[in-house]
């Protein structure tokens, strides 16, 4: 089944247990003091996702790699590669703007 | 038992503009392969660009030899999909590896991905920069938020099996590669991202190697408004229809 749809029917299977709820007609009969509650149950929903979206993307940004060793590495490597071409007859422009000082 | 020996890995390196990088990765690339001892060749696939991209390549065809350096450039920018495509058209190896030219992508994680794709038969093996040791060197706070939160995001919309959506670091079977390319149509970073969506959907097994990203172009090229609205309007195209 594609994601939308997938989406779509969670969001109607949550409106339908909110709905129940609501009526106050099946199962739990709710208290009147509570019922605002139940009326926020999305705002209380999207709230915790949207604080649980927040920490986890905190807590991955704090705990992302900084690879300072292969920044490091790339930066020996690349002079190494630089001086073993030239060894086997590669010319990289540095080396005509040189011999034109000559 | 499958004969190992006979494995044949075509690297394609798309280039534009990479006059600096290329003769390096070119070393790069030979020296891992040859330390571990791996047949392959590097299919560069150059589209035209005006910096003299490909007489270096032209030079490293000498130095190398024409069957570990093969030379397929185009006339001009022709798009990602069309470079993997001309390059598999052109490819000798049983396996093929798709990466940057611009050394934000190192080689020394090649062997490792072939050693993955061993330990199971993979279809696919998958860079990844938000896994295990996996990481990026050059990005500010900005970046990193930015890259966490759309990849949360694609992780919730899109479910897709694999840490690294964008990632464009990859080993693929060469039919595999061949099958989906041909049934993807987005550019660019969603190009990458419908490649795995598209393999879940054929049932294609991926495998993870964590793998270190050195961004060296981030204060050039700014992740700027239209890139974030590509990915989104990428995003939602696959969520609606995948």
């Amino acid at each position: 089944m594609i994601k939308l749809l997938q989406w779509l029917l969670g969001l109607g299977l949550f409106m339908a247990a909110w709905a129940i709820l609501l009526s106050g007609r099946f199962l739990v009969k709710i208290p009147e003091e509570q019922m605002l509650h139940v009326w926020l149950v999305p705002v209380y929903t999207l709230g915790t996702f949207g604080l649980a979206c927040l920490s986890i993307i905190m807590y991955r940004v704090y705990n992302f790699n900084n690879c300072e060793a292969a920044a490091e590495e790339l930066k020996m490597q690349i002079k190494e590669g630089k001086e073993d071409l030239k060894k086997r007859g590669f010319r990289f422009d540095e080396d005509t703007l040189q011999n034109a000082d000559l | 038992m499958e004969d190992s020996k006979s494995d044949k890995f075509s690297i394609l390196l798309p280039t534009y503009n990479e006059k600096e990088n290329l003769p390096i990765i070119v070393w790069l690339i030979s020296k891992y392969m040859d330390e571990c001892g791996y047949d392959f060749e590097i299919i560069i696939i150059d589209d035209g660009s005006p910096d003299g991209t490909l007489e270096v390549a032209q030079q490293l065809e000498k130095i190398y030899g024409k069957d570990k350096i093969v030379l397929r450039p185009r006339e001009k920018k022709l798009g990602l999909g069309t470079a993997y495509v001309h390059g598999i058209n052109h490819a000798s190896g049983n396996f093929v590896i798709i990466m940057d030219a611009d050394l934000s992508h190192h080689p020394k994680f090649i062997p490792e991905f072939i050693r993955k794709q061993q330990e199971k038969d993979f279809d696919i093996v998958s860079g990844t920069r938000y896994l295990g040791s996996g990481g990026v060197y050059g990005w500010d706070l900005k970046r990193k938020v930015i890259s966490r939160g759309a990849n949360l995001l694609t992780q919730i919309l899109l479910r897709p099996g694999v840490s690294d959506l964008t990632g464009s670091f990859r080993l693929y079977k060469k039919d595999v590669l061949r099958k989906l390319v041909d049934s993807c149509i987005s550019k660019g970073y969603v190009f990458q991202m419908e490649m795995i969506v598209r393999a879940r959907q054929h049932g294609y097994s991926i495998g993870e190697v964590p793998i270190s990203f050195v961004d060296r172009v981030y204060g050039e090229s700014k992740l700027g408004g239209n890139e974030i609205v590509h990915f989104a309007s990428g995003l939602l195209y696959l969520f609606a229809t995948t």
